[in-house]
């Protein structure tokens, strides 16, 4: 039976492989098709200004999610700062919202004329700092992507033995002391895991730059593309990989001892919760006043828009858009899944060179952008697969390319933890190897795969750049139509089409997250 | 409850009425009075959930007490309305998993405590050679052995040169031999370095070993404190008895204040007891009774075998089971027995439950 069973495996993954390996193929090409061409465009003065330009945005955005995560974290955790259940979930939320609808609701709220200036004008403020380029997108993308951080360093710190902390203060060191030589360097493998998140997060960011009007990488390839500049796409696209391989390799060596910290719940102790005293309620009106900022004032700028629209009806909503983003998610998230299966069984269950290889390729699509991918995808159905060009087919592809490496981490720590007694034991009792799979290992991925599922759904209902380029024509989904509506600034049809997406996905993507940070 | 305060060593540490309460009905610590003194190693001794690491932790200065006084080195630290840091107590703390810093090598563990007041680094050297790590001081933590955890998490609580030493069962994660080498070990260095020590324990052969004085604790109270041979051989209490080791009580009458009649017959004692209407108990362990394989009224229940001894329980005629113990196998199961306690040794007499005298026998028993 096994010997039916491996070919079958190995022959899925390699597909999945050389899926992995096109946006990789399309970069190879481009850069040795020409290599001197792509030697100039490297070295212009034009692309360094844009790398300067992702690279900077990406390192600022990262300290000030740290600066900001690590205090909120100590302090909704450490403190009894009143309400800080409810500010450790609002601080979360973030999350929840796609880049180009925060984006928007950004502009609607800092932006000319927007909330911010209506407030400030009866004041006699009329000039406030302007919001498009660095400074905007700096604001934007850290109150969106800290929460990476933030959650990071929140579980760990939640399972911190506190008696690191009572040994420094027996040893004489105050409570500052203590915090910057025990407790910091012992959260460090959770502070680089949650800015790794937020650098990636970054540099493919590409609804928030695009509408900030940030000349960052993502940006940029989105106009060569849309102006038909292929060679330029191309060799910008292959920078932006680069610089995302660069990234991990700059915090892969200090991420690599995670297992520093011991966390033995049997001896570890809840910790005692510090007193702030009259700072108390200072410290709660920033917490607050950064979850007002970050989230109930894009929410409540969203409800008041939609609320706007709905009495004055401008724009024409198209409830197919509802129909072809769930259409799109069911295929591309099934697809996925079901894809990710047999690949996870072969990483998780067989210790060969090639199944270690296939585990390492897989972890390339974190890196890979979702504009970066959509045009190696767009790239292959012209040369190669002309006949499923601008179909759904196409648009599954890409989407299986992107979040594979999602639900291959969903589904492989399950069959991991699968106890080899479990199959011993069959083994024992005479099953045979195809009705082990079936009655240990499927069964025991079950929850993973509903997981993997819904989290590859979520993540496919809010993506925006592939969607864009590889949907058919006139296929507008959700995420298409913020799009396009929010870049004609006609926010009130695009806060309605926010607000469906955000019921379709913040709740479930709430849920998941809830449940992952429990355990 | 026997206090002993030497007159030649000052007191390091003294708990008057100390009680922690988390609630109105859990109360961890109950009104704890406690002295140790210099130089003096003190084990607390009890069950789990017998509230001795609270204890110990109310000391270090990691709980606020509800009330109570509590000074160390002479200096008040705890009292209503005051309440010293731990930061700023002076004492140094070993954990039950050592909670040695896993980011800092062995060295930089061991001198985390210095600072530019309290210790040249001439003391450092003194203390490592003492637990013995000169050649370890590169290692990290995670590449040392139990034993070697544990004597760094010592040197690194010794060297800011504490008041006085607290132990969170340092040895219960170690093996067995393991841990007899390492008590042997501390002990060694505590003596050495003269320095005053609080050890919390479950295990009372630990206790009997490295205690100067054992306080049983039980429900948040101290049952107890004394010296090891006192709390072994008079219990103040029947908890205390039997926590120690297995014990048996027996119901006593009082014919006259020289003899004494139990269901194991009469007995005659050199100190008289006062008539009384009291409930009189005696104390009786598996070593000071003495068992006849005869056609007797009492029988043998269950027999074990625990290495170096047998364990037998004998029912006796009114149903009740004490233990016996004898190197031999000299007895069957459910073979009919006569019991007769060994005049030899000293006895324990209970006063509702409490110890009241310790006497010894005057003449035979008489059946």
């Amino acid at each position: 039976m096994y010997n039916w069973v491996q070919p079958i495996l190995r022959t899925i993954s390699t597909m999945v492989l050389l899926l992995i390996a096109i946006p990789l193929g399309y970069v190879v090409i481009n850069i040795i098709s020409s290599p001197s061409e792509f030697t100039t465009y490297l070295l212009s003065t034009k692309t360094l200004f844009l790398a300067w330009n992702t690279i900077s945005l990406a390192v600022a955005v990262t300290i000030a999610s740290i600066c900001i995560s690590i205090p909120a974290a100590i302090l909704t955790i450490r403190f009894n700062l009143p309400l800080k259940k409810f500010f450790r979930v609002l601080l979360c939320l973030p999350l929840v919202f796609p880049s180009y609808i925060y984006g928007f609701l950004f502009i609607l709220i800092f932006g000319p004329k927007g909330v911010l200036y209506d407030i400030l004008q009866p004041l006699g403020i009329e000039q406030i700092p302007n919001l498009y380029g660095f400074w905007g997108a700096f604001f934007c993308l850290t109150l969106l992507s800290y929460p990476y951080v933030f959650i990071s360093v929140s579980s760990s710190l939640m399972k911190l033995d506190y008696s690191y902390e009572e040994v420094s203060a027996s040893l004489g060191k105050s409570f500052l002391q203590t915090f910057l030589q025990v407790t910091i360097p012992l959260l460090k493998p959770s502070i680089i895991v949650g800015s790794i998140l937020v650098t990636l997060y970054v540099i493919s960011d590409f609804g928030a730059v695009s509408l900030l009007q940030y000349k960052s990488f993502s940006y940029v390839i989105y106009n060569q593309y849309e102006t038909i500049q292929r060679g330029a796409a191309a060799s910008t696209s292959s920078i932006l990989i680069l610089i995302g391989l660069l990234s991990i390799w700059f915090y892969g060596p200090k991420s690599a001892n995670t297992d520093l910290y011991r966390s033995n719940a049997a001896v570890s102790r809840n910790a005692k919760l510090a007193d702030l005293g009259k700072l108390k309620w200072i410290v709660t009106s920033i917490i607050g006043l950064l979850v007002f900022v970050g989230v109930l004032l894009p929410l409540s700028v969203l409800v008041y828009w939609g609320y706007n629209f709905a009495i004055n009806y401008d724009a024409f909503f198209k409830l197919s858009s509802i129909s072809n983003s769930l259409y799109a998610a069911s295929l591309g998230s099934i697809s996925t899944v079901i894809l990710a299966l047999p690949v996870s069984f072969l990483i998780a269950k067989s210790k060969t060179s090639y199944s270690q290889i296939i585990e390492k390729a897989s972890y390339i699509g974190f890196v890979l952008p979702g504009i970066v991918v959509a045009l190696a995808v767009v790239h292959f159905g012209i040369n190669f697969a002309m006949p499923i060009y601008q179909t759904i087919i196409l648009l599954s592809i890409g989407y299986v390319i992107l979040f594979i490496p999602v639900a291959i981490g969903i589904i492989k720590p399950l069959l991991l933890q699968t106890n080899p007694r479990l199959e011993e034991s069959a083994k024992s009792l005479g099953a045979s190897n195809f009705k082990i799979w079936l009655t240990i290992y499927l069964p025991s991925t079950m929850p993973g795969l509903t997981g993997a599922f819904a989290m590859v759904f979520i993540l496919i209902m809010k993506e925006l750049p592939a969607t864009l380029i590889l949907a058919p024509l006139n296929f507008n989904t959700l995420a298409t139509s913020i799009w396009a509506h929010a870049t004609e600034a006609s926010f009130g049809i695009a806060a309605i089409y926010s607000g469906i997406l955000l019921l379709f996905t913040a709740v479930p993507m709430f849920l998941l997250l809830n449940k992952g940070i429990r355990e | 409850m026997a206090h002993q305060i030497n007159n030649e060593n000052f007191p390091v540490i003294r708990c008057i009425g100390i009680g922690k309460s988390y609630s109105d009905t859990n109360e961890a610590v109950q009104n704890v009075d406690l002295t140790v003194n210099h130089g003096e190693i003190l084990v607390l001794l009890g069950p789990s959930g017998c509230g001795k690491t609270t204890l110990l932790r109310l000391i270090a200065g990691f709980e606020v007490p509800t009330n109570g006084t509590l000074s160390i080195g002479g200096q008040l630290v705890s009292m209503p309305g005051k309440f010293i840091k731990p930061e700023h107590r002076k004492v140094g703390m070993v954990f039950q998993d050592y909670a040695l810093f896993p980011h800092l090598n062995v060295e930089k563990n061991i001198k985390f405590g210095l600072n530019s007041s309290n210790k040249s680094h001439e003391s450092v050297e003194k203390v490592i050679a003492l637990v013995g790590l000169n050649h370890l001081l590169e290692r990290m933590p995670n590449e040392l052995s139990g034993g070697e955890q544990q004597r760094t998490a010592l040197a690194r609580a010794l060297v800011p040169n504490p008041t006085v030493m607290l132990f969170d069962e340092p040895l219960s994660n170690l093996d067995t031999t393991l841990r007899m080498k390492i008590r042997t070990e501390i002990k060694e260095i505590l003596k050495q370095a003269q320095v005053t020590a609080i050890f919390v324990t479950h295990d009372k052969e630990e206790a009997l070993f490295l205690a100067d004085r054992i306080a049983v604790m039980n429900e948040g109270k101290i049952e107890q404190i004394d010296s090891p041979e006192q709390i072994y051989n008079t219990p103040s209490t029947k908890f205390v008895a039997e926590f120690m080791d297995s014990a048996s009580f027996i119901d006593i009458t009082i014919e006259d204040p020289h003899t004494l009649v139990t269901e194991l017959g009469k007995i005659n004692i050199t100190d008289p007891v006062g008539n009384t209407a009291e409930h009189l108990q005696l104390l009786l362990r598996g070593n000071n009774i003495t068992v006849r394989a005869d056609n007797g009224t009492s029988n043998v229940d269950s027999v074990e075998f625990r290495g170096s001894h047998y364990s037998y329980t004998i029912r006796l005629k009114s149903g009740k089971l004490i233990e016996y113990i004898s190197k031999e196998k000299v007895l069957e199961v459910s073979q009919s027995v006569s019991v007769n306690i060994n005049r030899a040794r000293p006895m324990c007499l209970y006063k509702n439950g409490k110890y009241e005298n310790t006497t010894t026998m005057a003449t035979s028993l008489r059946s």
